[in-house]
């Protein structure tokens, strides 16, 4: 499977969109595609709360259509509705080695369907930045930051 | 000529997605404390919100005509070089427009609009909203998610003067006392604006040498509120110069001890945990001011002094219960409503325009908010819990989307 092609600024399909990637890729099911998103998802935005996410606008070939629509998935909750038991043994910074779901069920930020599949992705564009920590040492985990290897 | 200059329509699913995600990670933490019986705050909310998603994109607009792109960009100039008003909190800075985004969170929550209605509102506030911080925080991103939780909006220079002026924490007699101060006077704050944040709020954390340093501001006695007489022997704000052991929390978060000390949105800190801060904190130093800027000045207070003030704040919080208790529940709704339409204050005080805005109709309730709390008044608690997690914040349909049809797309109202 080819990997995605970062375009260029002047290729790009909105101007205010942080990265946008020619793919060109079939998938025959929801899963497989879920597959395909955590292994080329490079960052998601973390959220101390307790969740990652990300969103993306897909460009999708499917039935005799083609059609934009969005794709929103987490690691961990999302809305944030954690109990106080669940909240009290939640590892933030553990959290970000779990895999991301798709929100499929009646959400408002993922507008691609199941019985959309068998379908051809043709482009993927993500809407927000990384974050940039001013202070990665008080926000990434230790061993993201360095921090774990650094000499206090 | 001067304006507010609007981003492409498609560019509000950007941000309206950012939004449904900090809301979400700030109000998971707020739904984490109590509620005051005394104070209707999901029906305040409701109307607020509505009042400001319909009437402050015109507000946004006129300042735009008065100050133009560069204007609007300088409207927290004054927090990077004084503390003590609100042009330096989070909470007034991120809500005042933050609090008009929620207006279509409730509206679309309670059934009675859809996500494509009042789309110029969210162009107009959006497109306000972003310029306003690509100059209030030093990285000029717009959330405080956005560089990790750490809320720098102070020069470094005034922030390395403040800390010259810090008095250590070793005596306990002494720290016991500001310890209650630091409650009281953020109680106080929480009280003069309807029990929400829009009345306190911290900056940082700064780094100075091995400390880190946090500026926390509390509006006790803010001036336009009718109120004011109720507290009106207290200054406008009380502020705290806060510093922290940096290597003790850098050995903490690597051996797991902490593992969160965020600055949230609102300019409330949060810790995990949640006792953190008073482990690692080490000198403070006290100040007040009597008006907000573009007047006033800023003073300090000795430690010694300290305990004259928390009884002057003591006495006037008992006055704020009783005024609260004795209030009409309705009344109250419109009180909190005012406050919540105060959190544009700033906007229009960095520009000296506080009294033409007022004569514009900065005070004045569009009566289609109140239309709308009538229409959903009775789902005021439940609407209040979907908005709060991000819910509600949808995309704008646009051509070529897929979109969610009639049934979520758009709703009559009824």
């Amino acid at each position: 499977m080819p990997g995605p092609r970062v375009k260029q600024e002047t290729e790009k399909r909105y101007n205010w969109s942080h990265e946008e990637w020619e793919v060109g890729v079939d998938f025959k099911s929801a899963d497989e595609f879920e597959d395909w998103l955590n292994k080329e998802t490079k960052y998601y935005i973390r959220a101390n709360a307790g969740f990652y996410g990300q969103c993306v606008v897909v460009c999708i070939e499917s039935k005799g259509d083609e059609f934009l629509a969005y794709v929103d998935y987490y690691k961990g909750k999302f809305p944030p509705w954690y109990g106080a038991e669940e909240l009290a043994v939640l590892d933030i910074d553990e959290l970000r080695n779990e895999r991301a779901e798709i929100k499929w069920d009646d959400w408002e930020w993922t507008t691609l369907r199941k019985d959309d599949f068998p379908l051809r992705l043709k482009e993927v564009i993500f809407l927000y930045p990384p974050q940039e920590p001013a202070m990665p040492w008080l926000f990434l985990s230790p061993e993201e930051s360095g921090l774990a290897q650094m000499e206090i | 000529m001067k304006k507010l200059e609007l981003m492409p329509l498609e560019e509000t699913v950007k941000w309206a997605k950012h939004n449904s995600w900090y809301v979400a990670d700030l109000l998971a933490r707020r739904g984490t404390e109590g509620e005051n019986p005394l104070i209707p705050r999901a029906e305040y909310e409701m109307l607020s919100f509505q009042t400001t998603f319909l009437q402050h994109p015109w507000l946004y607009m006129w300042l735009g005509e008065k100050v133009g792109m560069e204007g609007i960009r300088a409207t927290c100039s004054s927090g990077h070089r004084e503390f003590g008003i609100k042009t330096i909190t989070p909470c007034n800075i991120q809500w005042g427009a933050g609090i008009a985004l929620f207006g279509r969170l409730f509206l679309i929550d309670g059934g009675l609009i859809g996500p494509n209605d009042y789309i110029d509102n969210l162009r107009i506030i959006y497109s306000f909203w972003k310029t306003v911080f690509e100059g209030y925080m030093r990285q000029g991103k717009p959330a405080v998610m956005d560089v990790g939780y750490v809320l720098q909006i102070l020069d470094q220079d005034v922030v390395e003067e403040l800390v010259e002026d810090v008095e250590p924490l070793d005596d306990p007699n002494v720290r016991e006392t500001v310890g209650r101060f630091n409650s009281l006077i953020q109680l106080m704050g929480f009280l003069d604006h309807y029990d929400c944040r829009l009345g306190l709020g911290d900056t940082g954390p700064y780094e100075v040498g091995d400390k880190l340093v946090l500026v926390r501001d509390c509006f006790v006695n803010e001036k336009s509120f009718p109120w004011t007489f109720v507290v009106g022997d207290l200054p406008f704000s009380y502020s705290l110069v806060l510093t922290y052991d940096k290597k003790k929390m850098m050995r903490d978060r690597k051996s797991g001890h902490l593992k969160m000390f965020s600055i949230y949105n609102t300019g409330t800190l949060f810790c995990d945990p949640p006792d953190y801060e008073d482990q690692a904190l080490l000198d403070v130093a006290v100040y007040m001011r009597d008006e907000d800027y573009p007047n006033g000045k800023t003073t300090r207070i000795p430690l010694d002094e300290v305990e004259f003030h928390i009884e002057k704040v003591e006495a006037a919080v008992e006055r704020m219960y009783s005024y609260l208790a004795m209030k009409p529940w309705f009344d109250k709704i419109l009180e909190g409503n005012w406050v919540y339409v105060a959190a544009s204050l700033p906007y229009v005080r960095a520009h000296d325009l506080e009294a033409e805005a007022a004569s514009m109709g900065f005070w004045d309730m569009d009566l289609r908010s109140m239309e709308y709390l009538l229409k959903g008044y009775t789902k005021a608690g439940e609407v209040q819990r979907n908005a709060m997690a991000g819910l509600g914040a949808p995309p704008p349909q646009m051509p070529g989307f897929r979109c969610r049809g009639t049934k979520f797309g758009k709703y009559e109202v009824v």
